[in-house]
């Protein structure tokens, strides 16, 4: 049988751990909204890497994107912004276009698809340097569109490498970038697969069927069109059997669209982890 | 009292029976928007209150714009004027712009708080639970819509052809349908892939 004395002392010791829980519970509480916040607004981290393969200058930008945020590739989906770069160079260097990795499917609402990146990505492009150049900086104004399923937010960087360190890369801005130029669709597939493409046009839609026919069976194949303002894409079908992928779907060609040319990337995911992609181009009009 | 109990349960099951099939049979006898054929009616309030009822324009081509504040894409075209001076440039010719906010988790101050920041003088209503959005198909914001004198959906689509907001020369699609419009003309881009933010349905 516990003492008054000692029964208040407990009741006091009691309040007290409670006060200490609430204040900790308060502290953690504050610091993951703030993190979070903090994750949201500075989720698209941009860093510089260069490296060099295959006698190629490549310069990648890296993002980092928090968790359910996505950025956005060079054909957004249903809706969004594509990731832009304009680059700043001394004379006799050049950039080339971006070069973009694969890009992954997700749901905008619930009948809007999205084509960008999520947790991170590098979108690349090559340097060329004259002979005896290594003055200058190479510098990238870029600006994305970072979306969640209920927010998008644009954000923008200014980013800044010097030529010599494209010559000569320094560990602290240099990465293996293989990796990411793996990921980059490649023109030639007639080694991988072989392609036959059927499309009829009647009136304002047009009607397309593509059998591939794969060296390895794939487990999974994605497909991305880049279809611009004026083609709607309808009733998309993706039927991957053995060494064969059926895509079917139809186009509606809007205010009378002559689009002739559908570019598009094929991904095909293989049995031991492989993940490939091609350059798709799709003839509209033969 | 636990009788009390039972005939409330019954009466609030009964009602709830009758009222969710009404709505959900009212729903889905709507016909929903396509190019060419009659704008399906609305009735949405607007953020002072007031009812905005599409039939109440018949003879009038109404242009509908789906917004939502939070949109980089809305706030570009909001701080350039290119809405407000549009339905400015059109309202002589008798053309009413109604803004519709199928954002989810907006309220009417919200939207009536940025209503006044941007100085808009068209109606801006208010469809959070998405049933107009839903039924024009809309998709985006900003997404765009006009219907013609008789009533009919005569454009669907973008703004213009300038997503990015950096062309010189854009096309606003808009303008030049509404000019067309209003000189008798055929529309000669009717419709195109809207561009924007996915409208934030619940």
């Amino acid at each position: 049988m516990l003492s008054e004395a000692e029964e208040r002392v407990k009741a006091v010791e009691k309040n007290r751990m409670r006060n200490i829980l609430s204040v900790i519970c308060f502290l953690l509480f504050s610091c993951s909204s703030a993190f979070s916040i903090n994750e949201v607004e500075s989720s698209l981290l941009v860093h510089k890497a260069t490296t060099q393969i295959d006698d190629q200058l490549y310069i990648g930008i890296n993002f980092k994107i928090a968790p359910d945020w996505h950025i956005y590739w060079k054909y957004p989906g249903d809706a969004g912004l594509p990731t832009r770069v304009k680059w700043d160079t001394p004379k006799g260097v050049t950039v080339s276009e971006l070069l973009w990795p694969a890009p992954e499917t997700f749901s905008q609402n619930e009948s809007m698809v999205g084509y960008g990146y999520s947790n991170e990505t590098v979108l690349l492009a090559k340097v060329t340097i004259p002979e005896g150049q290594s003055i200058g900086n190479i510098s990238g104004q870029v600006n994305w569109l970072g979306c969640s399923k209920s927010l998008c937010v644009p954000g923008k960087s200014t980013l800044t490498i010097p030529v010599s360190d494209l010559i000569n890369p320094k560990e602290q801005n240099s990465k293996d970038l293989s990796f990411w130029i793996k990921q980059l669709p490649q023109a030639e597939h007639g080694e991988v697969f072989t392609e036959e493409i059927k499309v009829t046009r009647s009136g304002v839609n047009s009607s397309a069927n593509l059998v591939l026919t794969w060296q390895i069976a794939p487990l999974k194949v994605e497909w991305y069109p880049e279809l611009g303002q004026f083609l709607a894409l309808k009733d998309l079908k993706i039927i991957n059997k053995d060494t064969t992928t059926i895509l079917a779907f139809d186009l509606e060609h809007l205010s009378g669209s002559k689009a002739e040319i559908l570019n598009s990337t094929a991904v095909a995911h293989f049995n031991n982890g492989d993940k490939r992609s091609f350059n798709l181009p799709i003839d509209l009009v033969n | 009292m636990k009788n009390i109990i039972y005939q409330i349960t019954f009466v609030a099951l009964f009602a709830f029976a009758v009222f969710g099939t009404f709505f959900s049979t009212a729903n889905a006898e709507i016909p929903k928007a396509t190019q060419g054929n009659a704008a399906p009616d609305f009735s949405l309030t607007n953020v002072n209150g007031d009812v905005v009822k599409l039939a109440d324009y018949a003879g009038k081509t109404v242009v509908l714009e789906w917004t939502n504040p939070d949109c980089p894409f809305v706030k570009r075209l909001y701080k350039t004027n290119t809405m407000q001076k549009l339905a400015d440039k059109y309202k002589d010719n008798g053309v009413v712009w109604i803004a519709v906010s199928s954002t989810s988790f907006h309220d009417d101050a919200k939207l009536k708080d940025w209503a006044t920041e941007q100085k808009i003088t068209y109606p801006l209503v208010n469809d959070k639970n998405g049933i107009v959005g839903k039924l024009y198909g809309a998709q985006t914001t900003p997404h765009m819509f006009i219907i013609d004198t008789k009533g009919k959906l005569a454009y669907n689509g973008a703004i213009d052809n300038d997503s990015t907001g950096g062309s010189e020369m854009p096309i606003n699609y808009v303008d030049q349908a509404l000019g067309e419009l209003t000189t008798n003309k055929d529309i000669s881009t009717a419709t195109t892939k809207p561009y924007g933010c996915s409208v934030k349905y619940g």
